[in-house]
């Protein structure tokens, strides 16, 4: 900023009159029309305003940009923002009626197997039992392992230069993999859940409150968090993010598992593609 | 409480609202792109405790907030932050561009908007284009037709500074 803008060369005379200069540096536009819309910090927002006072350009700037209108949002940037917010929306007045469904089930169940051991004399129960059915397909029995704290996190490294920033530093993820690494698990999902808050745009928290809410049994909560994770990670941490995101899926028996187990399984420097296509193996086929 | 029906019309009906409301505070379209799809992603998981009659005031309250918090966030990083760029270096203009501007009637806020952006903000024609969602043709024609007034006004025979402040080759 600091650099006045060189000159253009293009055969055309596009430069000030000799002699026109602006009267003194201005800060950058994003900042000035962050100023007008009240969205900086307070610190930043006065001393904005202070230049404002001073200069003669930014105010004619700020008032002209209201008369040119703005570009409108395009046909792919709304689809691409919609593909960000998950697709299978839970219905929420469809609660009610899923949770009575899934209760009449239950007792039917409870009832039928009442009923048939009542029914089933002692000597068809023994037949039974050396004749068994073979047994329906199932789906893998999945242990979650527990993800290790990112290395430039590790207690100790100090890392030089700031951190960027969407990205929460090394202090303020310390508490929270802190709890995590203790294994207070509801204490590290509060601390990574308001990290998620804080800094909506970081991988780091999604992704451990993920694994977090996975190692509490908490599927449910962990598939959104981790697909977000999945979603923002570097290439450093697409693997690890993919693989607990799969493995959320999988636990929540969502429709995607074939999918994202098998795009896991085809990477080729993933730590996680021998179990991913070994799961992809083993997972049930869908009923027809 | 809203439903999956309710949620889509409500998208379709506010996106572009809230997009255009983050585009002003953060003037970057992908930083918008991001936080426009925050703010639905909130309305997503709070869809259980928000009525229709809320809407649209809600998004655009968790717009604002969005944009604070990034703005927030880049406080630390950027260099604009370094009280030094605030202590303009000694110059001494022969006459100023902002009295310029101002008055030569004839320049119309896009114009000068252009003329800003290039020379105060040391925009290149594809930024402005970005910034105003002009093409760059359209830039370069702005600027063209600003300077020829500006030139123009500087050398009419009727003066708009005192005589001094004029420089011999003006």
């Amino acid at each position: 900023m600091s650099d006045r803008p060189p000159p253009i060369h293009s055969g055309i005379d596009e430069t000030l009159p000799p002699g026109l200069r602006p009267t003194s540096y201005c800060p950058p536009v994003p900042l000035l029309r962050a100023y007008q819309e009240h969205v900086l910090p307070s610190t930043l927002a006065s001393e904005v305003a202070e230049h404002l006072q001073h200069c003669g350009l930014c105010p004619i700037l700020l008032a002209d940009l209201q008369h040119v209108p703005q570009p409108a949002l395009t046909a792919e940037e709304r689809q691409r923002i919609r593909h960000t917010i998950p697709s299978p929306l839970q219905v929420p007045n469809w609660r009610w009626y899923t949770g009575f469904a899934t209760a009449a089930v239950f007792i039917l169940a409870i009832v039928f197997l009442v009923l048939r051991h009542a029914a089933a004399s002692p000597n068809q129960t023994a037949q039974t039992e050396q004749t068994k059915p073979s047994p329906l397909p199932q789906q893998p029995h999945l242990e979650i392992a527990k993800l290790a704290p990112p290395l430039e996190l590790a207690p100790g490294i100090v890392p030089r230069g700031a951190a960027p920033s969407d990205q929460p530093n090394p202090a303020e993820l310390a508490p929270a993999f802190e709890a995590y690494t203790q294994s207070d698990y509801p204490l590290a999902a509060q601390r990574f859940s308001l990290l998620t808050k804080q800094f909506p745009r970081a991988d780091i928290p999604f992704l451990y409150l993920g694994v977090t809410q996975l190692l509490q049994n908490d599927s449910t909560a962990a598939l959104p968090n981790l697909a977000r994770a999945d979603h923002l990670a570097p290439d450093s941490r697409k693997d690890s993010a993919g693989w607990y995101h799969a493995l959320a899926a999988a636990q929540t028996h969502a429709q995607e598992v074939p999918s994202i187990l098998h795009s896991m399984c085809l990477r080729k420097d993933s730590a996680y593609s021998f179990q991913a296509c070994q799961l992809e193996k083993n997972w049930p086929e869908p009923p027809r | 409480m809203i439903s999956i029906d309710e949620f889509n019309g409500i998208y379709n009906k506010h996106v572009d609202a809230v997009f255009r409301i983050v585009l002003r505070a953060v003037s970057r379209r992908e930083i918008a792109e991001e936080i426009t799809s925050e703010v639905f992603l909130t309305l997503y998981q709070n869809v259980d405790s928000i009525t229709q009659d809320q809407l649209p005031a809600w998004l655009f309250t968790v717009a604002k907030r969005r944009t604070a918090d990034y703005w927030r966030r880049c406080y630390l990083d950027e260099r604009w932050s370094n009280q030094d760029i605030y202590e303009p270096e000694e110059i001494f203009p022969e006459f100023s561009l902002d009295d310029l501007l101002t008055k030569c009637s004839s320049l119309k806020p896009v114009h000068r908007v252009c003329v800003i952006l290039r020379f105060a903000q040391g925009m290149s024609r594809s930024e402005i284009a970005a910034q105003t969602g002009l093409t760059e043709l359209q830039v370069k024609g702005n600027l063209q037709y600003a300077l020829k007034l500006l030139r123009d006004t500087l050398s009419s025979p009727r003066p708009l500074f005192p005589a001094q402040e004029l420089s011999a080759d003006v």
